[in-house]
């Protein structure tokens, strides 16, 4: 039991070694992690990982199924045992499972590190490449900067060599001036020795000169001899041979006089040479000033030009030491920008040591990368605005460019609009007033119009007033015409019967003679009777003047009479108008049988024949007969109202078709009239005369297809030319005939006018 | 009839009978003419010197004496003012057309002298109105198949209503058009007749 519980444990131990074994190759996979984490491989290590695990997991139930195989006696206990191995060895499991799981996540979290550490490797990885760039372009520079010390101390040992000649050049000049030095003075000497001579010449030929003065005052003297002897006697021959003597002495002293002019020629060039040689000399003590040629300030007065040559050499030389020098301060310059660039470079160097530094930089840069995009498209943007302004602008300035020469905008050309239409509403005004006025005048013309139409008709009226009172005048004129002859007759009678009296009296006083008195108191009787008589004639006119006054004052008060009459006749007029309508209406109104209920009722017998047919209705009519009646209502007003419908939709329809119609004619150029049965008629909005039309014939196709259209020979289609007849015939199209024809019409009517 | 023929004065009493009896004349040539009532029902007779059509049917007959015998009592009474025959549509009720007869009565107060007008004069009056109802047909639109009639009595206020008597609405016509007729006058009594019909042309 010992043995076997042994052999047990150590089986046990065998197993867990084995499974400490697995464990270990998996922790060594868990080992392998940590370097995967840096590797972008994490998930296959991962499914490796879970594969081991089943792996081992198989191995260990193996292992037990053959130790279980191998050793089935004393099972109980090694089943229990085994089993409680398996319990821990499972739990263990779980336990590892977790690591595992823990693990994972490890893993997990270790991967996304790794990428950023990858992302930040590589983003360092950028910045080392631009580091490297930086230094090779650093060392470019540096090299370049050695390249161009190299080449400056190359040229600095060129300059040296150069000066080093150049010393040399100076020393040999030196020497030169030396020997120039000696040989003036050797000069100077020699002019001091030609001076000399020269005074000693002049000395001599001065002394010669005088002597042949001497000889010429000689020779005179024998000429006067001699004349004076050729004048005492025949002395011509003596005098011929003086002649010839005299001329040969003067050709001697012209010989003379050359020699001495010769002489001071010579004198002259000799002072001039020596004039030259002093000029010199003091330009040479000027130029002595330089330091170098100080030593060689030695009396040299011989050679001229060289003096000249090296002067010339002299300055050569110092102008090229001078762009020595120069070129030497360019490249001085050259090299301390070299130095700059090497620190700046340096400073770059150190600045690249910073990686945060540069992330910065370049995520700042970054984003003011997009700023600025944002920028350019807000700028683009912008630029399109000012583009379509400047158009619309051009636009509005080619619009009303009439009203820019008025230094003009929109604003001034609103503002004129605005003026404008000020001064439109002002005219209006005005046309609305003098309307008015005119309608005013109208009015007031029609009223004074009728005014004079009613004067005429009163004036009429009065001139006939005035006839009738004219004629009464001439009737009570004649009146008193006859009541005059009347008074007249009386008078007369009067008169016949005084005679009477007197006869009487007369008679009576033949036969009665004092009757006198009496007949005076008869006469005076008579004479009362004709006094009274008159008076009554005066009362009678009196009668007649007031009857004449009271017939004016009758024809004024009968003339204001028939003034009120007048418009009393019109407003009765008016009034008989009014009535008249008031009586239309009324009887309108009793037409209906209108009836004034507070005077009147309307009685009916109660049996009347209505109530007796309705009633004969209700008894007789049966239900349906009513119902047919109501039916036949019904059906009337149905019929009327699709009658209404139907006329409704008539006007419609014949609206719609003239709007057709007049599109068609406004679109296409032709007035179309369906002339007979399938007979269309065309006529061109442009055609010359009213008979100039196109009749097609429409024949229509079986089967519900479009028709075919004919054309018909018509005058104008004989008229046509056989070009816009090729569209109908060859090509067999008729809206290109019949544009064809509008435009052979339109181009007759606009071109040809 | 010889009688009033001869004579020229004119009572209140023989006014009301000449009236009554034209009214029962007209109205009887109304519905013939009309064509209210079959025109075999009616039989001719002459009247007013002309061929006039008097109903047979013994109800109508009736119906008419009775509406004429209180029309010439309260005629008597001066107690009407109208007499309108109206024709309405059997079904819809609605009056079709109006004959009005305005009556304005004139009584002779006591003591005023005797009012003459010849007989023939006033025969001669009647017969006009009766032509012209005759002729009234010509421009009177045609009534639909089925109508009827009623008589209506305008009377005064006061007047009492009689047994079998009661009042009505006075059947007005909408959208009408008014024919004036002519007149006649008794001396007495004035009747003015006028027809009023629907128009049709809505």
């Amino acid at each position: 039991m010992d043995d076997s519980s042994d052999n047990n444990s150590s089986n046990n131990n065998n197993l867990t070694q084995q499974f400490l074994k697995t464990m270990n190759t998996s922790s060594g996979g868990g080992g392998s992690m940590k370097r995967y984490s840096t590797s972008n491989n994490n998930n296959s290590f991962v499914s490796r990982n879970s594969g081991i695990n089943s792996k081992q997991l198989i191995a260990i139930q193996r292992a037990i199924d053959d130790y279980l195989d191998t050793d089935t006696g004393d099972a109980g206990t090694i089943i229990f045992e085994a089993n409680e191995t398996l319990a821990r060895q499972q739990e263990y499991i779980k336990q590892l499972e977790h690591q595992i799981k823990a693990d994972n996540s490890t893993e997990n979290e270790l991967s996304t590190k790794s990428v950023r550490l990858t992302n930040t490797e590589k983003e360092l990885q950028e910045l080392k490449s631009k580091y490297y760039e930086l230094e090779k372009s650093s060392q470019f520079f540096k090299t370049r900067a050695s390249e161009s010390m190299i080449r400056v101390q190359d040229i600095e040992q060129e300059m040296e060599r150069k000066i080093g000649l150049k010393n040399k050049e100076i020393d040999d000049i030196t020497s030169k001036l030396r020997y120039i030095t000696q040989s003036e003075e050797e000069a100077k000497k020699r002019s001091l020795e030609l001076e000399l001579q020269y005074s000693e010449l002049e000395r001599q030929t001065s002394l010669k000169l005088k002597a042949m003065e001497k000889e010429k005052l000689q020779w005179r003297s024998e000429v006067v001899d001699l004349k004076h002897k050729v004048a005492g006697s025949n002395e011509e021959a003596q005098i011929k041979s003086k002649d010839s003597k005299i001329d040969s002495l003067n050709i001697l002293n012209k010989q003379l006089q050359q020699e001495v002019s010769d002489i001071k020629s010579r004198l002259n060039s000799t002072l001039e040479l020596l004039s030259d040689k002093d000029r010199q000399l003091e330009s040479f003590l000027v130029s002595k000033e330089d330091p170098i040629l100080n030593s060689l300030v030695n009396p040299s007065l011989s050679n001229d030009e060289q003096i000249k040559k090296l002067q010339t050499r002299l300055i050569d030389s110092e102008t090229l030491n001078q762009s020595i020098k120069n070129e030497l301060n360019y490249y001085k310059d050259v090299n301390e920008k070299n130095l700059k660039q090497l620190s700046n470079l340096k400073s770059q160097l150190e600045n690249l040591g910073n990686i945060e530094i540069i992330k910065q930089q370049n995520e700042s840069l970054q984003d003011k990368l997009a700023r600025y995009q944002e920028i350019i498209e807000n700028f683009n943007k912008l630029e399109i605005k000012h583009n379509l302004l400047v158009q619309e602008k051009k636009d509005l300035e080619k619009k009303y460019g009439e009203f820019d020469k008025f230094q003009g905008g929109p604003e001034q050309f609103l503002q004129r609009i605005a003026i404008l239409e000020n001064e439109n509403q002002t005219y209006v005004g005005k046309i609305g007033e003098l309307t008015s006025n005119l309608k005013l005048l109208e009015s007031r013309n029609s009223d004074i119009e009728s005014t004079i139409l009613e004067e005429k008709s009163s004036l009429s009226s009065k001139n006939n007033r005035i006839d009738e009172f004219i004629e009464k005048i001439k009737r009570l004129e004649t009146q008193n015409y006859i009541y005059k002859k009347e008074i007249e007759g009386l008078n007369k009678i009067l008169d016949l019967f005084d005679l009477d009296s007197v006869v009487n009296s007369n008679a009576k006083e033949g036969t009665d003679g004092g009757d006198t008195t009496a007949a005076t108191s008869d006469s005076s009787v008579r004479i009362e009777r004709v006094k009274e008589l008159q008076r009554a004639l005066g009362e009678k006119n009196a009668l007649v003047e007031q009857y004449e006054s009271q017939l004016s004052n009758k024809s004024k008060a009968i003339t204001d009479h028939v003034m009120d009459y007048k418009s009393e006749c019109e407003k009765l007029n008016k009034e008989i108008d009014r009535l008249l309508e008031e009586n239309a209406l009324l009887e309108s109104r009793l037409g209906k049988g209108e009836y004034d209920p507070t005077k009147t009722k309307v009685l009916h017998m109660t049996m009347n024949p209505s109530t007796a047919a309705d009633n004969n209705k209700s008894l007789e009519n049966n239900v349906g007969d009513q119902k047919l009646i109501e039916e036949n209502h019904r059906l009337l007003m149905q019929v009327n109202d699709s009658e209404k419908k139907l006329d409704r939709l008539k006007l419609v329809f014949k609206q719609k078709i003239n709007e057709f119609r007049e599109g068609v004619y406004a679109l296409l150029g032709y007035k179309i009239d369906v002339d007979q049965q399938n007979r269309y008629k065309l006529q061109s909005m442009y055609a010359e005369k009213e008979s100039d039309y196109l009749m097609f014939q429409y024949t229509a196709n079986k089967g519900g297809r479009v028709g075919n259209m004919e054309l018909l020979e018509t005058a104008f289609t004989d008229s046509l030319d056989r070009e816009i007849k090729a569209y109908l015939f060859t090509c067999k199209s008729i809206p290109s005939f019949l544009s064809q024809v509008t435009i052979e019409l339109f181009s007759r009517q606009t071109f040809h006018p | 009839m010889q009688a009033i023929a001869s004579k020229s004065n004119i009572t209140l009493k023989g006014s009301t009978d000449i009236v009554t009896e034209f009214f029962a004349y007209s109205i009887n040539t109304i519905l013939f003419q009309r064509g209210l009532y079959p025109s075999e029902s009616f039989t001719r007779v002459a009247k007013y010197g002309l061929p006039i059509l008097v109903t047979n049917d013994q109800g109508l007959k009736d119906y008419l004496e009775n509406v004429l015998k209180q029309l010439s009592a309260w005629l008597l009474a001066d107690e009407v003012q109208k007499l309108v025959l109206v024709i309405t549509d059997l079904v819809t009720k609605e009056a079709l057309e109006r004959w009005v007869f305005d009556i304005q009565a004139d009584i002779p107060k006591e003591g005023e002298p005797q009012r003459n007008k010849p007989e023939k004069e006033i025969m001669n009056e009647i017969q006009a109105i009766i032509r012209q109802i005759t002729a009234s047909v010509t421009f009177l639109p045609l009534l639909p198949n089925a109508c009827t009639f009623d008589l209506l009595v305008y009377t005064k206020k006061e007047a009492n209503v009689p047994q079998k008597w009661e009042e009505s609405d006075p059947k007005y016509i909408t959208n009408s058009q008014q024919v004036k007729l002519r007149s006649f006058t008794t001396s007495i009594h004035k009747v003015d007749s006028m027809v009023a019909y629907k128009l049709n042309n809505e």
